[in-house]
């Protein structure tokens, strides 16, 4: 499912046309970016947690050409799957 | 940093920016997480443009050991929800690491070097850090190359300031009130100005850290793996002393401050460092090179000039002082001041002869125009050796490389760059022009 069909059935869920949900869809993920980018946590009950972690810098090696090289530090967006839709999705 | 928001809170904050009821707020939120969970169910993977890629993954069963009994277990296949973030987002909270780039490592680092001297001297840092740090994973993660602090440079300068605020604890109980309303550039403007008062103050706070910075000098690659293990305990600490002023939190930050100042003083030291020693041996060359380090031939010559001289006068006044107690004691009293007179003439005609003397000398050498000395005589020959040049000689005879031109013209070189070695050069007498 791409985002236009996305789209397409959230605006029909909430009897929005498709240019309100546009709207409101960017603006609601532009919320949660902005959340994400100040390290705070948005938990949705029933979905999943999403946070962010820091990532330390580490050494890898190459396993072909055995050269190490120097990964830095990142932060990166984590999803934790909240229970109730794990149980959902292994039920199928 | 770090508050957890559920629906409400995010749905009331979306309210509050779009000027949308707040309950339709939230019901938009739920159905937004709703529509996705259900179509992820149905259709595996659901795209959200600006946000990510949602994935019901399937793992397959896999063989494992309980490790609890040793005994070899089934996993069973099952599905997983996977979130890809997208680019945008992925970078927007990257965004302060996002300078950084993999390096590739030369063959003689050692890493395995750096851990071990590594854990004595962070140890006292990490200790208190560790309850924040561990949450992170990788045992590889203590290496730390050089590279990563320079961009990092960024952020210590905050967590300086941070870690002087909790210093000096009036002025961080002033400043958190502040903090709290405020957003984060403000702050670290404040933070900034406290920066520039403390600077004075922040002396005796160095003082802890005066002794590890020393041993730093040495270690100092080392003591940024601290740093950015703290580095991320920091942005957490930060945030939690904008909340409120927590005493732990001050103590570890102003742990965490004392460690990131190490890292940052031996570089403005050395550099001073580097500076001072340069101005010192600049000061020593103008000042004292030529007095104490030069073998300095240059004033004795003058002085053995000007020696030469005086003996010259002293040996005509004793003459003239001899004739006149001879006349003295021939002549009567009257008669002896025009002895005397006589006498005048006789020494004033002896140094004629002796500047007619000179002056002959002086035009059998080729002479510089309008030089400072004159060429009188020979003082002694150079045999020229593989490696010498006139200017060595001019400087080990005369004492500057200025009386080559003495040389040269005395030994009237065509082509003064070029001498053969075994060729012997004049070295000429040289008196000063009165």
């Amino acid at each position: 499912m791409n985002n236009k069909e996305f789209l397409t059935e959230l605006g029909r869920r909430l009897n929005y046309n498709s240019k309100e949900t546009k709207a409101l869809t960017d603006a609601l993920v532009q919320e949660i970016c902005t959340q994400l980018e100040e390290e705070n946590i948005i938990a949705i009950s029933g979905f999943g947690t999403f946070e962010v972690k820091k990532k330390l810098e580490r050494v890898v090696v190459n396993p072909a050409t055995k050269q190490r090289m120097l990964v830095p530090p990142k932060m990166s967006v984590s999803f934790k799957v909240a229970p109730v839709l794990k149980d959902k999705a292994n039920e199928k | 940093m770090d508050v957890k928001f559920n629906i409400q809170d995010l749905a009331e904050l979306f309210a509050r920016k779009n000027n949308i009821s707040r309950k339709e707020a939230d019901l938009f939120v739920r159905t937004f997480f709703d529509t996705i969970s259900t179509y992820l169910l149905r259709e595996k993977i659901v795209k959200i443009k600006g946000f990510g890629t949602f994935k019901l993954v399937e793992v397959s069963d896999r063989e494992s050991v309980d490790v609890n009994t040793g005994r070899r277990i089934l996993i069973e296949g099952h599905s997983k929800v996977s979130f890809t973030p997208d680019n945008s987002l992925r970078d927007q909270v990257n965004k302060p690491f996002c300078d950084f780039e993999t390096v590739v490592l030369n063959e003689g680092t050692e890493i395995s070097d750096m851990e071990r001297i590594d854990d004595p001297v962070i140890e006292p840092h990490i200790s208190s850090d560790s309850d924040a740090g561990i949450d992170d994973d990788s045992d590889v993660e203590n290496h730390k190359p050089l590279v990563v602090d320079t961009s990092l440079v960024s952020e210590p300068i905050s967590v300086v300031e941070e870690g002087i605020d909790s210093d000096e604890n009036e002025n961080s109980e002033t400043k958190a009130p502040l903090a709290d309303n405020t957003n984060p550039e403000e702050i670290e403007v404040d933070l900034e100005e406290v920066l520039e008062e403390i600077d004075v103050q922040s002396v005796e706070s160095h003082n802890e850290a005066e002794i590890p910075s020393q041993t730093s000098d040495e270690n100092e690659p080392f003591i940024e793996n601290a740093d950015t293990e703290s580095q991320f305990n920091l942005t957490a600490a930060c945030s939690e002393e904008r909340k409120e002023t927590n005493e732990v939190v001050s103590t570890s930050n102003s742990e965490c401050a004392i460690s990131e100042d190490i890292t940052n003083r031996p570089k403005y030291v050395s550099v001073a460092k580097y500076v001072f020693i340069l101005l010192l041996i600049i000061a020593s060359y103008f000042i004292g090179y030529y007095r104490i380090l030069c073998p300095c031939s240059f004033t004795p010559i003058i002085d053995r000039i000007s020696n030469d001289d005086t003996e010259a006068n002293i040996a005509v006044e004793t003459d003239d002082s001899l004739t006149v107690l001879v006349e003295d004691t021939a002549t009567n009293i009257p008669d002896s001041a025009v002895v005397a007179g006589n006498t005048n003439d006789n020494a004033q005609t002896e140094a004629d002869s002796l500047t007619r003397d000179k002056s002959a000398d002086i035009e059998q050498y080729p002479q510089i125009p309008g030089g400072k000395y004159l060429i009188v005589g020979t003082r002694g020959v150079h045999v020229m050796k593989r490696g010498d040049n006139l200017y060595k000689i001019a400087r080990s005879n005369y004492g500057h490389n200025d009386f080559v031109k003495y040389i040269i013209v005395y030994n009237q070189f065509k082509n003064p760059d070029v001498i053969p070695p075994g060729y012997s050069i004049k070295l000429p007498e040289l008196e000063e022009v009165k």
